[in-house]
């Protein structure tokens, strides 16, 4: 009986451990933003607290990890946004306020005649996982997302 | 029975050793993953601390270009400078076009200064005069509203404005002019002084484009026009004039745009906007504000003195 017991315990604590070392520890935001900002086409701007709050209305200090990249060319949609919000509530309108932005971005780039971008904004999406929140405007959309899932 | 308990207790020291082992490798797992952190946590800093070098001799040059450019006015020093700038813009809005999108990005930037950093920016690429009062203005807190709806939740003291450069293209257009586009600037102007009637308005003007991006009817000489009539209308509207282009000369460098044609690069944003706004806050502020932010300063030195002395 002892045997039995001490041996369910030990394959307990061998999948309990094993599972944490396989990575359901999810990284980072900054170390998921280190990893996927090189694959960007242009240079990324990591915005300041304040334009996040102006632009998007987002006060920074309800989110435990953030970060707000964006091209520093205007004409250029390419955009890498992620952050953990733990109040339901907010994270339903600081998500919002994102999905928001992306007509007003894809209007603005179809009026100055850069289709090409306006559809990359067209095919974005905000998607949301738990308390974590994440958008990917680029070219290289598909490959920077799939890295995001992996490490969440 | 003895030789049973005996191996019962074998096997539950074993066992016991295994989980040691496997909490100890997890152990060693988690330490090696903040260690991964901090190491990726120091790389940051240290970019950032080579940023901030990049920064300190780019302020440096810009405090040397400042002392000489003020020698023809008021000289003040770069610590009176930033309070000065501070106390001018902190919390004021900034409307523009895509070529204000690009200074709010700047703005951003771990180079831009301090001052620069409070600014409220509403900002639209393909925005112009002619849709400056449409319902749809820039993104603001996560709304698209109206423009004038943003400065009334704003409230500022100042709103310096740079629009225009989107409807060069329409003045070789029939029924398009200089004068229906100043007309046009002429309503805005009544808008915003209705809503925000306490506030300063500041026009700054257009900015030239490269000579190899000229076509026959965008060209330099359109934005010139475009700009002397803007400049008389302003004494009437009762705003201040800002003369940015002037600061470009007469075309726009490729070297200071992003992408030779109108937009403008960090170097442009550094080199001509930000001493141009510098200057229009010492021009802006009263004698007696930068004499009392010098008092202020000096006193702090004799205190910090005295502290060290003590």
């Amino acid at each position: 009986m002892l045997g039995r017991i001490s041996a369910i315990l030990l394959a307990s604590a061998l999948i309990l451990t094993g599972c944490k070392g396989n990575g359901s520890e999810s990284a980072s935001i900054s170390s998921i933003y280190d990893s996927i900002a090189p694959m960007a086409e242009g240079t990324l701007v990591v915005m300041d607290d304040s334009y996040i709050s102006n632009y998007y209305g987002i006060d920074t200090a309800d989110l435990s990890e953030y970060v707000f990249a964006q091209s520093d060319d205007p004409k250029s949609a390419e955009t890498i946004i992620m952050f953990r919000c733990a109040d339901a509530e907010k994270m339903k309108t600081y998500s919002g306020a994102v999905e928001n932005s992306l007509n007003q971005r894809e209007e603005e780039l179809a009026n100055y005649d850069l289709p090409d971008e306006a559809k990359l904004v067209k095919n974005a999406k905000v998607t949301k996982k738990g308390d974590f929140v994440y958008l990917v405007i680029s070219d290289k959309s598909g490959d920077m997302s799939k890295i995001i899932k992996d490490s969440i | 029975m003895n030789k049973r308990a005996n191996r019962v207790y074998w096997m539950l020291f074993i066992m016991m050793l295994i989980l040691g082992l496997c909490f100890a490798i997890d152990g060693i797992r988690a330490e090696k993953h903040s260690a991964d952190n901090t190491i990726n946590e120091e790389q940051t800093t240290e970019n950032n601390s080579m940023e901030d070098n990049t920064s300190e001799t780019l302020t440096d040059t810009e405090e040397t270009t400042e002392e000489e450019e003020t020698t023809e006015g008021t000289t003040i020093a770069p610590a009176v400078g930033e309070k000065v700038y501070e106390s001018f813009y902190d919390g004021q809005a900034f409307v523009g076009d895509s070529i204000m999108k690009g200074f709010s990005t700047y703005a951003s930037k771990s180079e831009a200064p301090a001052w620069l950093k409070n600014v409220v920016f509403l900002s639209k690429t393909s925005w112009g005069i002619s849709s400056a009062l449409d319902a749809n203005g820039p993104f603001f807190r996560g709304k698209e509203q109206s423009v004038c709806t943003s400065l009334a939740e704003i409230s500022p003291k100042r709103v310096f404005i740079n629009l225009g450069i989107n409807e060069m293209n329409g003045l070789g257009s029939p029924g398009y002019s200089i004068e229906k586009l100043i007309n046009k600037y002429s309503e805005f102007i009544s808008k915003l002084k209705e809503t925000i009637p306490s506030a300063e308005l500041y026009i700054i003007n257009i900015t030239p484009c490269t000579a190899e991006k000229e076509t026959a009817i965008f060209k330099n000489s359109t934005i010139k026009d475009f700009n002397s009539a803007l400049e008389a209308k302003c004494d009437e509207w009762n705003v201040n004039y800002v003369d940015l282009a002037s600061q470009f000369g007469d075309v726009l460098l490729p070297e200071l745009s992003s992408d030779n044609f109108v937009h403008h690069n960090d170097k442009a944003y550094r080199e001509i906007w930000l001493p141009c706004l510098e200057r229009l806050a010492v021009e802006h502020t009263p004698e007696e504000t930068i004499q009392s932010i010098e008092d202020g300063l000096e006193t702090e030195e004799d205190t910090s003195e005295t502290v060290t002395a003590g």
